[in-house]
């Protein structure tokens, strides 16, 4: 037996956690330790001697002294040295659990003592309830929840099925107890049962896409997680959580359906569909798109739109147009043009309508854009247009006048010839009557509605007028116009008056070598008259003179005093008629000579011939020129001589060549003796060209207006009084440098600027 | 010393003129209408110094004649005097010694002309 030393214990029990109480075999308290003090709210002093049972509750309060009563007679145990869980009252009222240990503490017989030691339980008490009631609670949600859940255990059995689970399965809770899952997953046999990796490798597992054979055998779409169930680390077991995805299968099908008929929308359109993301890079491209790119819609998505599908010179306007639209700076109804880099490198032309895209926040999230290739209809306009300026030029460029008009006459179309030839231009013309702009082609009214009546073109050849006293030709033509179903007509008007004037040049100059060839055969004949005419004047005169020792003799052996003679015939005028006998004959002569020109054949007498020394001899020619001499003295023109140092030989008929120049400078000292100037000047100029000589003979005298100047080389055109030219002198010129030299002559000339005439002849003579 | 002048020439006005200017100018003119004439004179023993010879003539041509009066008379000098426009020397005429100098084309407007070449012919 260990005795206790009396303090120990009592430090004991005073420091114990568990309260002590301490009472007599009457069950009256004869001891409380701090403990329970504090336990049941009582002073000692409050409870010493007073029943026990005063610190419980009822039923425990009525049993207790039955209880301890039955202990004493019959020694029957129910809590002495036992222990059990009981109600406490604490001296307020309220009641607690408590463990309570009853032994037997020794006495006499008179007076056996008992201790309790009361553990408070109500802590435990507690827990206890806030387990069940989670238990509660999970079962709860476990019951109520829509998810299936299943347990398993290490062997993948099930220990646990909540009644979602059961309800989707098509089991009872009960009969899914010690199923194995795998009667329960349908999975493919090459993965590894993701439940039994759960339990087996402890390792979470989540599939959309699971298929549970439900009891019946139909197949149930599910997603599911599996996560394992661990025990000291290790896993033993895991959770299946499951959900019946049947209608978002059916909802995501629908999506599937909507989205694949909306992108077939997209592929059926004739436009191009692209969506870019905010960084410039497609999203979404529709057929058209790829086919008009050449790249497969893969090759497309994800790329960068500018830097891969847009020429590279071009870049930055585009793109600052998807910078807009993503800053929301842009209306989408704004409509933009650009090139498309196409795979085979071709550049196509698509017209854009943009908009911003955006999410449910409404923030831009990209672009999308439809395009419609307008290259085609780009290159369409473009070939209208160059078609049209080209057809403009075409019209423009012809030297007729080309009118349009419609049915009532009106100007439609005015090309340059029309604006040349009225000073107006077509913005003026347009919208007016023809009739009025061009009053001489009022008669083609009635033509034009004829020719729009019968369909047929109309002609009016040589239609003449008269223009600033001029007599102009010209041939006008209507044709009639269907285009379109729009009906006119096109004017022609083309000026042909130089052309009739070189016809009629022709004709002359054929004429002239017919008379030509004539005079050939009859010069003979006619210059034995004109002798005769000639030499009788000459002798006539001469005879009638004092002067003649002969005539004197004979007048003497007569008696008549020549003087007197001389007077009579001076008075009666007969000696200005013998003059005029001489003059017309000679002039007559002179004819026939020019005449003879027509006649002469090219290249007959040619020879290689310094250009240079023909003009020397014509000028000492000219100041010997009988008739000139007559005017004025040609010694008093000022000739100045601008030879090309190097100019080589032209073979030609010097002749002929020197007549030429001799009619061209007695032409311009004649024009410049008519108007009386101070000064005489001219000059003669040779030049060397390519494959010809070019003279020029250039004078200060009056000068030609443009209607001399245009006849100036015709037969019989002079500007000299009758009388005094034959009118053949510079178409003789003509006719020898084109037609026997295949040279070419022309005259520049302004009236008061004097006139410039210019012979170039070919170096290696007509052959050439 | 008279300068003797023999006119060939059909056209009888055309010979009378350059005869009686001539004659004015103190030379001694004998006038035919045809190159057989001429040479008869000529084979007859008439001497002249100067043939103004006209080229178309009916019967022998004036060239021919030339030639066959050359040939009776070397000392005649010829002035050939025509109206065809388009005659030219042949090298026959040439080679008698006559120059382009010796060919007047009708019509002869100044006679003066004429008989300085004829006095130049018949002093040279």
């Amino acid at each position: 037996m260990v005795s206790l030393d009396s303090e120990l214990l009592r430090a004991m029990v005073d420091n114990a956690a568990d309260g002590i109480i301490a009472i007599d075999h009457h069950g009256a308290v004869q001891m409380m330790n701090p403990a329970a003090e504090r336990l049941f709210g009582y002073r000692t002093e409050e409870v010493l001697g007073h029943n026990v049972s005063m610190l419980m509750p009822e039923p425990y309060r009525g049993e207790h002294d039955g209880y301890l009563r039955r202990y004493l007679e019959t020694g029957q145990r129910r809590i002495i040295g036992i222990g059990r869980e009981v109600e406490g009252q604490r001296k307020d009222g309220t009641t607690f659990p408590m463990y309570l240990s009853v032994a037997e503490a020794g006495g006499d017989d008179n007076r056996r003592l008992f201790t309790g030691i009361v553990h408070d339980l109500s802590a435990r008490r507690e827990a206890e309830n806030r387990i069940a009631q989670l238990q509660r609670q999970a079962e709860t949600i476990l019951t109520g929840i829509g998810e299936g859940i299943l347990q398993l255990d290490a062997d993948a059995r099930i220990t646990f099925a909540n009644p979602a689970a059961a309800r989707m399965l098509g089991w009872t809770q009960r009969d899914l107890i010690e199923l194995s899952i795998h009667g329960i997953w349908h999975h493919d046999p090459d993965v590894i049962c993701p439940p039994l990796r759960a339990i087996t490798q402890g390792e979470s597992y989540q599939a959309d896409d699971a298929l549970f054979r439900r009891r019946d055998g139909h197949l149930l779409p599910v997603g599911f997680v599996t996560t394992p169930i661990f025990d000291s680390g290790r896993p033993v077991g895991a959770v299946i959580s499951f959900q019946d995805i049947t209608e978002r299968k059916r909802g995501e099908q629908a999506l599937r359906r909507e989205r694949d008929k909306a992108k077939s929308y997209l592929d059926i359109v004739g436009t191009i569909m692209v969506a870019l993301d905010t960084d410039q890079k497609v999203t979404l491209i529709n057929r058209k798109g790829c086919e008009i790119l050449g790249y497969d819609a893969e090759e497309i998505i994800g790329k960068n739109w500018f830097e891969h599908f847009i020429p590279e010179g071009i870049r930055d306007e585009p793109a600052g147009v998807f910078a807009k639209l993503m800053a929301g700076e842009l209306a989408p109804s704004e409509y933009y043009e650009n090139t498309v880099l196409c795979r085979d490198g071709r550049e196509r032309l698509i017209a854009w309508h943009n908009a911003p895209l955006r999410n449910d926040a409404g923030k831009v999230i990209g672009t999308l854009s439809s395009g419609d290739d307008i290259t085609e209809r780009w290159q369409a306009t473009q070939e209208v247009q160059r078609m049209r300026t080209y057809l403009k030029n075409i019209i423009d460029s012809m030297p007729s006048v080309l009118i349009g008009v419609d049915t009532e006459g009106r100007v439609t179309e005015w090309n340059h010839g029309a604006e040349q030839a009225t000073g107006m231009s077509p913005a003026e013309a347009v919208g007016r009557s023809f009739e009025k702009l061009m009053p001489e082609l009022r008669a083609q009214a009635k033509k034009v509605r004829r020719a729009l009546r019968s369909h047929r073109t109309v002609r009016t050849e040589r239609l003449v007028s008269e223009v600033d006293g001029e007599t102009r030709y010209s041939d006008v033509v209507v044709y009639p116009l269907v285009t379109n179903g729009a009906m006119g007509a096109v004017i022609r008007v083309d000026d042909i008056t130089n052309r009739v004037r070189i016809e009629q040049m022709m004709v002359q100059t054929e004429k002239m070598m017919s008379v030509g060839g004539l005079a050939a055969g009859m010069a003979h004949e006619i210059n034995n008259p004109l002798s005769a005419v000639l030499q009788s004047g000459q002798n006539i005169h001469r005879r009638l003179s004092q002067d003649l020792a002969a005539n004197q003799q004979v007048a003497a052996e007569l008696g008549l005093d020549l003087g007197t003679v001389h007077d009579y015939l001076d008075m009666r005028g007969i000696l200005h008629f013998l003059e005029g006998i001489r003059e017309s004959a000679s002039r007559a002569s002179h004819i026939v000579t020019d005449m003879l020109s027509f006649s002469r054949r090219s290249g007959t007498d040619f020879v290689p011939a310094d250009l240079d020394g023909l003009l020397d001899a014509v000028v000492r020619l000219a100041g010997s020129d009988y008739d000139l001499k007559k005017k004025y003295d040609f010694r008093q023109v000022a000739i100045t001589r601008d030879y090309e140092p190097e100019l080589p030989k032209v073979l030609c008929d010097p002749t002929e060549i020197e007549q030429v120049f001799l009619n061209v400078i007695k032409n311009a000292a004649q024009a410049m003796a008519s108007t009386g100037q101070s000064t005489y000047r001219l000059t003669l100029r040779t030049r060397r060209q390519r494959h010809s000589a070019r003279v020029e003979i250039e004078d200060n005298g009056p000068g030609m207006d443009q209607k001399t100047r245009a006849r100036v080389f015709e037969p019989f055109f002079t500007t000299k009084p009758v009388g005094t030219g034959t009118g053949l002198g510079l178409s003789v010129s003509y006719f020898i440098v084109t037609e026997q030299h295949h040279g070419s002559i022309s005259v520049r000339s302004r009236p008061g600027r004097g006139s410039c005439f210019t012979i170039t002849l070919p170096i290696k003579g007509a052959a050439s | 010393m008279t300068i003797g002048v023999l006119v060939v020439d059909d056209e009888p006005l055309v010979a009378e003129n350059l005869q009686a200017f001539l004659e004015d100018d103190g030379m001694l003119v004998q006038a035919v209408g045809s190159a057989e004439h001429a040479i008869a004179l000529i084979q007859q023993g008439s001497r002249f110094d100067v043939c103004i010879m006209d080229l178309r003539l009916p019967g022998m041509d004036g060239s021919t004649a030339i030639q066959a009066l050359r040939r009776l008379f070397p000392g005649l000098r010829f002035i050939i005097h025509t109206g065809s426009a388009s005659f030219t020397l042949p090298s026959e005429l040439r080679a008698l010694g006559i120059a382009d100098t010796c060919l007047l084309k009708k019509p002869v407007g100044d006679m003066d002309v004429l008989a300085n070449m004829v006095r130049s012919l018949a002093n040279g």
